[in-house]
């Protein structure tokens, strides 16, 4: 049996190799981050699980061929490409019409609905649907930044460059963030004391 | 003496920590730090997972793509 290397570079050189179980613990590794980070920008489990496919396809091509050459950061590279890829899906699919219910809410957002309805049975999947539907209250800058920072694995100096503000704006947004969660879950945690002791 | 930090040091620090920053925070910040990490790890509850299935295609293609190890 080989013996698999820790960190991420080992694993690349160990996959350039010919050892595929050296792959297999990468996606292990990154599967979560990647595919986060695409469902927060598609929002729809099924297209997120495509791109999900489109990306390590691509980044497989890449390692293939010998072009990779992250120094080891492979985490930070492949959420890259799959935030580009999400964003390219979602620019695209913004171009064409698309079927919208009479309350003018697209189809398959009701489809979605749909399946998290019967996930919501489990404790765990409802906590998720609660945490995402809280960052989507938090105003864009502040909910760019915390995704991209908590998600997407990115330093705050890099958010600062990407979004063309200063480290200490990104890490201010960023407290807001945090903040303003932390208050919703507050005022969350005080409806349902109320509701279970009231006064 | 000790040493103020901003509200953004301990940002800063939540998610990239520097060795002995913590030491160096007064029971207010270490306080503050506290309640930032629960959010934090609330945060990582809300981490998604892929379905198995959608992953054979991958590991398929990172087979295939690769010959055996020589021996």
């Amino acid at each position: 049996m080989s013996k698999i290397p820790v960190n991420d570079a080992a694993l690349i050189s160990a996959y350039i190799q010919g050892d595929t179980k050296a792959f297999e613990t990468l996606l292990k590794r990154s599967k979560s981050k990647v595919y986060t980070t695409i469902y927060f920008i598609v929002k729809d489990r099924y297209i997120a699980e495509d791109l999900l496919q489109e990306t390590y396809i691509k980044a497989l091509d890449v390692i293939n061929q010998g072009k990779y050459n992250e120094e080891g950061k492979f985490l930070p590279w492949i959420v890259r490409i799959a935030h580009n890829m999400a964003i390219d899906y979602f620019r695209k699919e913004k171009r064409y019409p698309k079927i919208v219910l009479e309350d003018g809410s697209p189809l398959w957002n009701n489809f979605q609905f749909a399946e998290e309805s019967s996930e919501d049975k489990q404790l765990k999947e409802d906590l998720i649907v609660n945490i995402r539907n809280l960052i989507k209250k938090l105003p864009d800058e502040q909910r760019e930044v915390l995704i991209m920072r908590h998600y997407e694995d990115l330093s705050f100096q890099e958010i600062a460059d990407l979004t063309h503000v200063s480290i200490n704006t990104a890490l201010g947004r960023m407290r807001y963030a945090l903040i303003n969660l932390r208050k919703m879950l507050d005022k969350q945690a005080l409806a349902y004391d109320k509701k279970l002791y009231p006064e | 003496m000790t040493k103020s930090f901003t509200p953004n040091d301990l940002i800063k620090n939540l998610y990239e920590p520097e060795t002995g920053f913590q030491q160096a925070l007064n029971e207010d910040e270490k306080e503050e730090l506290a309640r930032l990490k629960q959010v934090r790890n609330l945060l990582n509850s809300a981490y998604m997972e892929p379905s198995e299935r959608s992953l054979e295609p991958i590991l398929e293609l990172a087979r295939k793509s690769k010959k055996p190890l020589a021996h």
